[in-house]
């Protein structure tokens, strides 16, 4: 969202819309642009210009190929035009350029259960861009924020956080997204997707936004409120003849496997210990992580750190060990706590096989260092 | 074009130091001012360089920020991690410690800075207590890759920091020797 905004004060920063917009049909539609679209365009360009300098794009061809897919199968006159990013960030959040550029975080794909809510996702922001919402919203943005954020563009400095704060979640209308909601639900179906996993794909973000305690600014959580999407979608379920369809959720989980796992990682280096409790409490999707991810659900319960807490991370450990004995940071995690409860036999076991199994581990030093301590006991 | 650089990075520390509030003035390091003080902590400065205090931050550069800096950080315990809202305390093992640290910078980070990575990560003794030695690197958004050596311990009084930190290219290894001296002279008060 921050970069989506952003790039909507670089649009309204490009001057004002004057007559009514079209909107984009085909790839042949791009070829004639206005000169207001060719302006929106070219901060499009130099928006992906601005983020591939960063060097925070997820370089993973296969999984940016599986997702560029699904978008050329919901809009296969747009093959080509439609250019699917993945944005290396653990956050839940895509975005659309109005040059056809759609950006999702990795974060994202980690939390979807099936093809068709990550098509849910992508129907709804090509929505956008098919209706060309950033040119439309460039007569109605509020000009405080334009100029905080203008400062911020220009400058690279924050001169007000709370300007940007409101800026961030400002990005387009409930009109727009209510458009591009319904707009990218039609899509979903007409493309045979299951319609019940619109609803859900909102679930999962309102459990997010409630686990976190994030009020604003985040993805979907404005210009409708979560709660009223989730309703709209029940609502657009409910409305149409089509009562099943494509979920297609192991090819989904084979695709982003590796994705999974990275994120489990990129939590625990956060210490998003709500985050990863979320994920991994829940025994139904077991399935959708590596066999040692109990021991990120302990580490989580250990960086939580209430009462029970000790007892909940030792259990997981111990079934991460179970689950996969050659999976070395378990045994470390587990000999850390045990010596913190004084059982030195056991957490001298632990580290030992840590070692073993890890002669190079980086933090071998401090094993050395604990191994001799308690050793000396 | 590297003088041109090296003032828009000037320029742009100063900004945000101005904006920062509290800010101490430039000072050269040299007989008078080489053995720095505060009520936390003490150390031995590298002479020639400048430094600058913000509240109990100090800051020394050779050259500016950005081309490198040594900083030395003091936070009571319950400041010490703020972005995770985790508190340090003297009991806590310096691999918990150094693991905090990286987790605070990682989220004081908008994407979490993917790029960083532990290149080492070991036990250590700064001035008499038991503290971690990190060796990290990372590419900051401008694509330049940066190094730090960061020694942190924590004691009754607080989480003490120090941190060099440069450009991987040219400049890292140039001045490694003066942060070890520093390190090798610091107390907490």
């Amino acid at each position: 969202m921050r970069f989506l905004s952003l790039f909507l004060t670089a649009v309204l920063l490009t001057g004002c819309q004057t007559g009514p917009v079209r909107d984009i049909q085909s790839t042949a539609d791009t070829h004639n642009l206005t000169p207001e679209e060719n302006r929106v365009w070219g901060a499009g360009k130099r928006f992906d210009a601005l983020i591939a300098k960063q060097d925070i794009l997820y370089k993973d061809a296969d999984l940016t190929a599986y997702v560029q897919n699904i978008a050329d199968k919901l809009h296969p006159e747009l093959k080509g035009t439609i250019k699917i990013r993945l944005i290396d960030s653990p956050d839940l959040n895509a975005f659309a350029l109005p040059n056809g550029s759609v950006y999702f975080n990795i974060g994202m794909l980690a939390r979807l259960d099936n093809e068709s809510q990550l098509a849910t996702i992508v129907a709804h922001e090509t929505s956008h861009f098919l209706r060309q919402h950033a040119l439309k919203r460039r007569n109605s943005t509020n000009t405080l924020i334009t100029a905080g954020m203008a400062i911020t563009l220009l400058t690279g400095i924050p001169l007000s956080g709370e300007l940007i704060a409101v800026s961030a979640i400002s990005g387009y209308s409930q009109s727009m997204e209510s458009e591009a909601d319904q707009l990218g639900f039609e899509r979903l179906i007409a493309n045979g997707y299951d319609p019940s996993q619109a609803q859900v794909t909102f679930e999962h973000l309102l459990k997010e936004v409630e686990t976190l305690e994030i009020d604003q600014p985040y993805f979907f959580s404005s210009h409708p409120r979560l709660e009223e999407r989730i309703e709209s979608f029940k609502q657009l379920t409910a409305e149409t003849s089509k009562k099943e369809g494509i979920q297609n959720a192991k090819k989904y989980l084979d695709q982003t496997k590796q994705v999974r796992a990275d994120m489990l990682q990129r939590y625990l280096e956060l210490h998003r210990y709500k985050t990863l409790i979320l994920m991994l409490e829940n025994s139904d999707h077991k399935w959708h992580y590596p066999i040692y991810a109990p021991y990120y659900l302990g580490e989580a319960y250990r960086l939580r750190d209430e009462e029970g807490d000790v007892l909940l991370a030792q259990r997981a450990y111990r079934r991460a060990i179970s689950e996969d004995p050659e999976f070395a940071p378990s045994y470390r995690a587990l000999g850390i706590l045990q010596m913190k409860e004084k059982q030195h036999k056991e957490s001298l076991g632990n580290f030992r096989s840590y070692l073993t199994l890890n002669p190079k581990a980086k933090d071998r030093a401090y094993i050395e260092q604990y191994i001799k301590q308690m050793d000396s006991i | 074009m590297r003088q041109h650089m090296k003032s828009k990075i000037w320029l742009s520390a100063v900004i945000m130091l101005l904006l920062a509030g509290c800010v101490g003035t430039w000072t050269r390091v040299d007989d008078s001012t080489k053995a720095f003080s505060t009520s936390n902590y003490q150390a031995l400065l590298p002479m020639g360089w400048v430094l600058i205090t913000i509240n109990d931050a100090l800051f020394v550069t050779r050259d500016g920020i950005g081309i490198q800096q040594i900083e030395i950080l003091y936070q009571p315990h319950d400041k010490a991690f703020e972005k995770l809202k985790k508190s340090s305390s003297a009991e806590m093992l310096p691999s918990e410690l150094a693991e905090l640290y990286i987790g605070e910078t990682k989220a004081n980070n908008a994407n979490g800075l993917p790029s960083l990575e532990a290149i080492s990560n070991e036990p250590t003794e700064i001035g008499g207590h038991q503290g971690f030695y990190l060796h990290l690197k990372y590419t900051a958004d401008n694509g330049l890759h940066h190094e730090s050596l960061v020694n942190g311990f924590a004691n009754q009084k607080g989480f003490y920091v120090i941190k060099y930190t440069a450009p991987s290219l040219h400049f890292f290894s140039k001045y490694k020797n003066a942060y070890k001296d520093v390190v090798s002279s610091f107390k907490a008060s």
